[in-house]
C-alpha cells in the first residue's frame, strides 16, 4: 500500500517533484561539472610536459653573452656526474621584434625567436597545426595566434628588417605560459615566439655557431638539486660563462600553469558552490512547502494511533524522488556542463594532450549532497509534525501565522481589501518568504559576483586606460633596443620621424622596492616631471624636485603598507662606467601616488635619476604622433628604424586585457546560463507551491466574482515584495562575494593588478530583471490554471 | 429531532414560477463525465426563487444539492436548461461573465469559512463589499460586523477568532456585500448547536431585509425555519414547500 500511495503521491507532486529535481540537478552539476576543470588540467598539463620531455635543468646564459655550439654541452659532461644527464638540447634564444600585422590589424610586438632542433628532447617542439620548423621557415606560438586569429601560415617581419615564414603554430612545454622578455603582465596576448632550426635563428641573428641556451633531462630518479648545484661548481670554476640554472620547478611556466589551475580551480569552487548553496536553499525551501501539504494527513495519522516512524515514510519517499531524480539530472547537467567547459578548454588553452576523465570523486560529493539536501529537506517539516500534538499537526496554517509581530502583521497599505492580501501574506509566514527569497537571493548572488567580476576587470582597465591615455590616446612608448645618451643618435632618429609631434625621452629599468620585510617588483620610469607631455596624475603628495622621491602605484604602496611621506629602498641598477652596471640600494620618499591599477609601474624625476646614476641617459621613448597622421604608420617606422627595440601604442594594453576578458567571459556565460535557469526555476516552482497553498483563497476571491486579473494582480504583487527582497540580498550577497572574489582571491592569484570591485548598472538591471520581473512574472504562467480553476470542487476541499 | 413536514407549493396554491423570482432555473439538467460513466446530478429541473425567501435545500449525499448551489452561485454551467439570476441568463455564460453576475447578485457562506488569514476581520468582511464594489466599505464592514455582534473584534485574525465567529465574519462579509442572493453551504456545520443557532439567526434576520437566502444542509432540523423548504433526491425535487404550521424560531430548533 505504501508503494501504491507514494506513487499516488509523485502523481500528484510530480511537477514540483521534477522541477525541484531540476533545480538540484543544476545546482549539483554545475558542482560537479565546474569542478573538474582543475583536476583535467591538472592531468592534462602532467602529460603534455611528460610527451613533450619537460627538462630537468635550464642553463640560461646572462644577457648578451653567448656560447659556441657544443660549448654547454660539453660543459654539462664535465659535471661530478655525467652519467645523471640523459640528454642535452642547445638553443639560441634571441629578443626581436615582431611584425605580423595583417590585412585589417596592425601587430608590431616585442617577440622571441627560439633556435632549437625541433624533434629532440628534452623541450620538444609541439607542432599543434601545420609542419616542425624546417631551415628558412619557423613556427608561430600558437596562443599569440590564437589571440590575434593568425592563420597557420604566413610571413612576420622581425627585427632588422629579416623575414620568416612560417607553416605552423605550436608551443614549447616552457611557453605553456608565456611570460616575455620583462615579464609583460598578459603576455601570453601580446608576445609573438618565433621557433626555428638553430642554424636559421643564427643567420637571423647573426650570430653563426652561437647558442645561449641549454635544457638538460637528467636520468629517471636524478636528483635535480644535486645536478644544479654541481653545474653551478663548475660554472663557477674558471668556466668564464655566466648563467642561471633553474630546476624544471623553477621553470615560470611550470610554476605559473600549475598555479594558475589552482587559483582558476578556487575562483570555480567559489562560483559553484554558490550555485549549489542557491540550489540547495531553493530545494529545503520547496520540498519543505510540498512536505508541509502532508502535515495535516501526519496530525490525522498521529491522532488515529499510527506510529510516528510509519508517517514519516511517505513524506520521506518524496524527498528521495526528488533526491535520486535530482542526482540523475545532475549528472546530465554536470555532463553538459563539463563538455562546455572541455571545449572550451581544448579551444582556448592549446595542449598537446587532453585528459578530460569523467570526475567520479566530484560527482559522488556533489550526489551526496543532492541527497542529504532533499531528504534533509523533507525531515524537518515531518520532524516538526509529529513533535507536537495531533491537533497542532492537524491546524497546519495557524501555526505560521503567529510568529510575526502582530504590529507588521497589521501594516495597512493604501487601497482596499484586495490590497492588503500581498504584504499580509508576504509577512504572515516569514519563514518561508525567507526562505524563499534567500533561494532566489543566492542565485541572484552568483550572478552579481559573475557578472560583477567582468564588470571590476572593465572597469579596471578604463581606469587604467584613462591614466595612460589621459589627452593623449595615440602615444606611443617606443622601447630602445640598449641604454643611449639623450642626445645620441638613436634617440635624435626619433625625433625626427615623420609625423612625430613631440618625443619625451625616458629611463625605464626594472627594480625592487622594499619596506621591512616586504618588497615588490617594479618598473621604473625616470620622467621629466616638468616638461614631459605625458606624467602619472598624482593623487596625493607632489614631486617637489628634492631628488630622493619617488611616485608608486596606490597597489604597490598599498602592499608594502607606506603612505605618502614614508621612505622606502629602491634596489636599482646604477652605471659605473660607460658599459658597466652595478645593482646599488637607494633611500627614496614615497612623494606622491598614481591610480593606475597596474602596480608594476613607478615613476621618479630626473632629479632622482640623477642620483641613481642614471641621469642623461634613455633607453625609452614617449612618442606623440602629429594631429592627423596615422598612428600606425608612425608605429610602423618606429619599428623598421635601427635601434628601436619595440613600439607599442599604450592604447594597446587596452586591448590585450579585453582579449583576456573575452576569454573569460566565455567560460562565465556557462555559469550565468545555469545560474538563469536556476533562478527562473526557482521563482517557477516557488510561484506554484504558493498558488497550491492559496488555492482556497483564490477560489474564495473567484466566488465573490473577484476578476481573474484582479486575483493574478495580487499575486504577482507578493512575487514583486519576495523578488524585492532576494533582489536586494542577491546585490548585497553578490557585493559581498565579488569583494571577497576581488580582495582575497585576486589579492593572491593576480597581485600585480588592483582591480577595483565594481558592479555596473547593467549588472544591476539584470539581477533586478531576474530578481523582480522573473519572480514577479512567474504567476504569469499560471494563468490558466486560475482561469480553470474547478471553483465549486476547490471551495468544498477540507485541509 | 423533529421531522420537519413539508407542504408543496400547490397545496400551498403559491405562483413560485414567475417573472419576479430572483432565481429560476427551467429545465435544467446537470451531468457529469466521471471516467466513461455519465453522472446525472440533476435532470430536467424546475425552480423559481421570490426576493426575500429563506429557502432550505435538502437532500442526502449525491441528492445534487450542491450542484444545484453551484449552478445558482453561477459557480458552474448547465448541460441544458437555463439559469436566470436576477433576471440575466448564466446557464452557460463565460467565466469572465459569470463572475461579473456574482460580483452583484451572490455572495457565499461556506462549511469551512474561507476568510482570507491575512487580513483581520475587518478587512474579510470589505473584501465582500470592496468586490460588489459598495461604497464606503469600511463604514458598511464596521456595521456589518457591529450587526453580527464582532464590533469589538475589527482588528482580530481568522485564527485568533473560534469557529463561531469566524463563520459570523463570513456572515457579515456575505451581509456587507449587499448582494440580493446569498448562498450557504453546510454554514452550521463545523458548529456547536448554540453558535449554529447564532449563524441561523443572522440569516433569517438577513432574509427578513428582503436577501433570498438559499440554505443547503444535512440536518433537516433547519429546515423548520425556513419559508420553503425543497428537498432532493437522484437529481430530482422530491418535495418542495412550506414548513408544515409554517417556519419556527430558530431558539425552538434542537440537534
Amino acid at each position: 500500500m505504501l508503494v501504491r500511495w507514494t506513487w499516488r503521491d509523485f502523481r500528484r507532486h510530480w511537477v514540483a517533484v521534477v522541477v525541484i529535481a531540476m533545480v538540484i540537478g543544476i545546482g549539483t552539476g554545475v558542482f560537479a561539472g565546474l569542478g573538474s576543470t582543475g583536476t583535467w588540467r591538472r592531468l592534462s598539463n602532467d602529460a603534455s610536459f611528460d610527451a613533450l620531455e619537460m627538462h630537468d635543468l635550464r642553463i640560461a646564459l646572462s644577457p648578451g653573452t653567448f656560447a659556441d655550439e657544443g660549448q654547454l654541452e660539453a660543459l654539462v659532461r664535465s659535471i661530478e656526474h655525467p652519467e645523471l644527464v640523459e640528454k642535452t638540447n642547445e638553443r639560441l634564444h634571441i629578443a626581436t621584434q615582431v611584425d605580423a600585422s595583417t590585412a585589417d590589424e596592425t601587430i608590431f610586438v616585442a617577440g622571441r625567436l627560439v633556435g632549437l632542433d625541433p624533434d629532440r628532447g628534452p623541450d620538444i617542439l609541439w607542432v599543434d597545426e601545420g609542419r616542425a620548423p624546417e631551415p628558412d621557415t619557423g613556427v608561430l606560438e600558437v596562443k599569440f595566434a590564437n589571440a590575434f586569429d593568425l592563420p597557420s601560415e604566413g610571413t612576420v617581419e622581425l627585427a632588422g628588417g629579416e623575414t620568416l615564414a612560417y607553416h605552423g603554430l605550436g608551443s614549447l612545454p616552457t611557453d605553456f605560459y608565456v611570460s616575455g622578455e620583462r615579464g609583460d603582465l598578459l603576455a601570453q596576448f601580446n608576445f609573438a615566439v618565433l621557433y626555428t632550426d638553430l642554424g636559421t635563428a643564427q643567420r637571423l641573428a647573426d650570430r653563426p655557431g652561437a647558442v645561449n641556451d641549454a635544457v638538460i633531462g637528467l636520468v629517471d630518479g636524478a636528483d635535480r638539486t644535486a645536478v644544479q648545484h654541481e653545474l653551478e661548481d663548475v660554472l663557477a670554476s674558471g668556466s668564464g660563462f655566466s648563467a642561471t640554472i633553474t630546476t624544471r620547478d623553477e621553470d615560470e611556466a611550470f610554476r605559473i600553469v600549475y598555479a594558475d589551475i589552482e587559483s582558476d580551480q578556487r575562483f570555480w569552487n567559489v562560483l559553484s558552490g554558490l550555485v549549489l548553496g542557491s540550489a540547495a536553499l531553493a530545494a529545503f525551501n520547496l520540498i519543505s512547502r510540498v512536505v508541509e501539504s502532508q502535515r495535516r494527513e501526519i496530525g490525522v495519522g498521529m491522532a488515529l494511533g499510527a506510529p510516528a516512524a510509519r508517517l514519516a515514510i511517505r513524506p520521506l519517499l518524496i524527498g528521495l524522488q526528488t533526491a535520486v531524480l535530482g542526482c540523475l539530472i545532475g549528472i546530465g547537467v554536470g555532463v553538459l556542463v563539463g563538455a562546455a567547459m572541455r571545449s572550451l578548454l581544448l579551444d582556448l588553452v592549446p595542449l598537446p594532450v587532453w585528459r578530460t576523465p569523467f570526475q567520479f570523486g566530484r560527482y559522488a560529493q556533489a550526489a551526496a549532497l543532492g541527497l542529504i539536501v532533499p531528504i534533509t529537506s523533507a525531515a524537518v517539516p515531518v520532524v516538526r509534525a509529529i513533535r507536537v500534538e495531533p491537533i497542532d499537526a492537524i491546524r497546519t496554517g495557524h501555526l505560521a501565522a503567529r510568529r510575526t509581530p502582530a504590529t507588521l502583521r497589521r501594516v495597512r497599505v493604501p487601497g482596499a481589501s484586495l490590497n492588503q492580501m500581498p504584504l499580509r501574506n508576504f509577512l504572515r509566514t516569514p519563514r518561508r518568504t525567507m526562505l524563499t527569497a534567500l533561494g532566489v537571493g543566492a542565485a541572484i548572488t552568483a550572478l552579481v559576483a559573475v557578472l560583477g567580476m567582468l564588470d571590476s576587470f572593465g572597469r579596471t582597465i578604463e581606469i587604467g586606460d584613462d591614466e595612460t591615455s589621459q589627452e593623449h590616446p595615440d602615444r606611443i612608448t617606443a622601447s630602445l633596443d640598449t641604454i643611449h645618451p639623450v642626445d645620441g643618435a638613436v634617440p635624435a632618429a626619433v625625433r625626427e620621424v615623420a609625423g612625430v609631434d613631440h618625443v619625451d625621452l625616458g629611463m625605464q629599468f626594472p627594480a625592487t622596492i622594499s619596506a621591512g620585510p616586504d618588497e615588490i617588483e617594479v618598473l621604473v620610469e625616470a620622467i621629466d616631471f616638468d616638461r614631459a607631455r605625458w606624467t602619472p596624475t598624482l593623487t596625493s603628495g607632489s614631486i617637489t624636485g628634492t631628488g630622493n622621491e619617488i611616485v608608486l602605484a596606490k597597489d604597490a604602496a598599498g602592499s608594502l603598507g607606506v603612505s605618502v611621506g614614508d621612505t622606502i629602498s629602491v634596489t636599482h641598477p646604477a652605471r659605473e662606467s660607460a658599459t658597466a652596471y652595478s645593482l646599488r640600494t637607494t633611500e627614496v620618499v614615497v612623494a606622491s601616488l598614481h591610480p593606475n591599477p597596474l602596480r608594476i609601474f613607478a615613476y621618479i624625476d630626473l632629479s632622482t635619476a640623477d642620483r641613481f646614476g642614471l641621469a642623461g641617459l634613455t633607453n625609452v621613448a614617449q612618442v606623440f604622433p602629429a594631429a592627423g597622421v596615422d598612428r600606425a604608420e608612425v608605429e610602423r617606422t618606429l619599428f623598421e628604424m635601427s635601434g628601436v627595440a619595440s613600439a607599442q601604442p599604450v592604447a594597446r594594453t587596452r586591448e590585450v586585457f579585453e582579449d583576456a576578458i573575452d576569454q573569460f567571459t566565455a567560460f562565465l556565460v556557462i555559469t550565468e546560463v545555469a545560474v538563469l535557469t536556476l533562478a527562473s526555476l526557482i521563482a517557477f516552482n516557488s510561484t506554484r507551491i504558493t498558488l497550491d497553498e492559496r488555492t482556497r483563497e483564490h477560489a474564495t476571491m473567484l466566488a465573490f466574482g473577484t476578476p481573474v486579473r484582479s486575483v493574478l494582480a495580487t499575486i504577482i504583487k507578493e512575487g514583486v515584495l519576495v523578488g524585492a527582497v532576494a533582489t536586494v540580498i542577491g546585490i548585497i550577497g553578490g557585493y559581498a562575494t565579488l569583494s571577497w572574489i576581488i580582495n582575497v582571491l585576486f589579492a593572491q592569484t593576480l597581485p600585480d593588478l588592483d582591480v577595483v570591485t565594481y558592479v555596473s548598472l547593467t549588472t544591476l538591471s539584470v539581477a533586478i530583471v531576474i530578481g523582480l520581473v522573473a519572480v514577479a512574472l512567474a504567476p504569469v504562467v499560471m494563468t490558466r490554471r486560475l482561469t480553470r480553476m474547478n471553483l465549486p470542487d476547490t471551495l468544498r476541499v477540507v485541509e | 429531532m423533529q421531522e420537519p413536514s413539508i407542504e408543496t407549493m400547490a397545496q400551498l396554491g403559491a405562483d413560485v414560477v414567475g417573472p419576479g423570482s430572483v432565481v429560476s432555473l427551467r429545465d435544467v439538467s446537470k451531468r457529469y463525465e466521471v471516467g466513461e460513466t455519465i453522472v446525472t446530478a440533476l435532470e430536467t429541473f424546475d425552480l423559481d426563487v421570490a426576493a426575500g425567501t429563506f429557502v432550505v435545500i435538502l437532500g442526502p449525499s449525491g441528492s445534487g444539492k450542491t450542484t444545484l448551489l453551484n449552478l445558482i452561485g453561477a459557480l458552474d454551467t448547465v448541460t441544458d436548461g437555463t439559469v436566470r439570476l436576477s433576471g440575466r441568463d448564466v446557464s452557460n455564460a463565460s467565466r469572465p461573465e459569470r463572475a461579473a453576475v456574482r460580483r452583484g447578485t451572490v455572495s457565499f457562506i461556506f462549511q469551512t469559512f474561507n476568510l482570507f488569514p491575512g487580513l483581520t476581520a475587518l478587512e474579510n468582511v470589505e473584501f465582500g463589499a470592496d468586490v460588489a464594489k459598495r461604497a464606503d466599505a469600511t463604514t458598511r464592514a464596521r456595521a456589518a460586523l457591529d450587526e453580527v455582534g464582532l464590533g469589538a473584534r475589527l482588528d482580530h485574525f481568522p485564527h485568533q477568532l473560534s469557529g463561531g465567529e469566524q463563520q459570523r465574519v463570513a456572515v457579515a462579509r456575505a451581509l456587507a456585500s449587499g448582494n440580493p442572493v446569498l448562498l450557504a453551504d453546510e454554514p452550521t456545520g463545523e458548529l456547536d448547536v448554540a453558535t449554529g443557532k447564532q449563524i441561523l439567526e443572522l440569516l433569517v434576520a438577513y432574509a427578513g431585509e428582503g436577501t433570498t437566502v438559499l440554505v443547503v444542509t444535512h440536518n433537516r432540523e433547519i429546515a423548520r425555519i425556513a419559508d420553503r423548504v425543497i428537498e432532493l433526491s437522484s437529481g430530482r425535487i422530491v418535495s418542495d414547500g412550506a414548513p408544515v404550521g409554517g417556519p419556527v424560531a430558530v431558539a425552538d430548533l434542537q440537534w
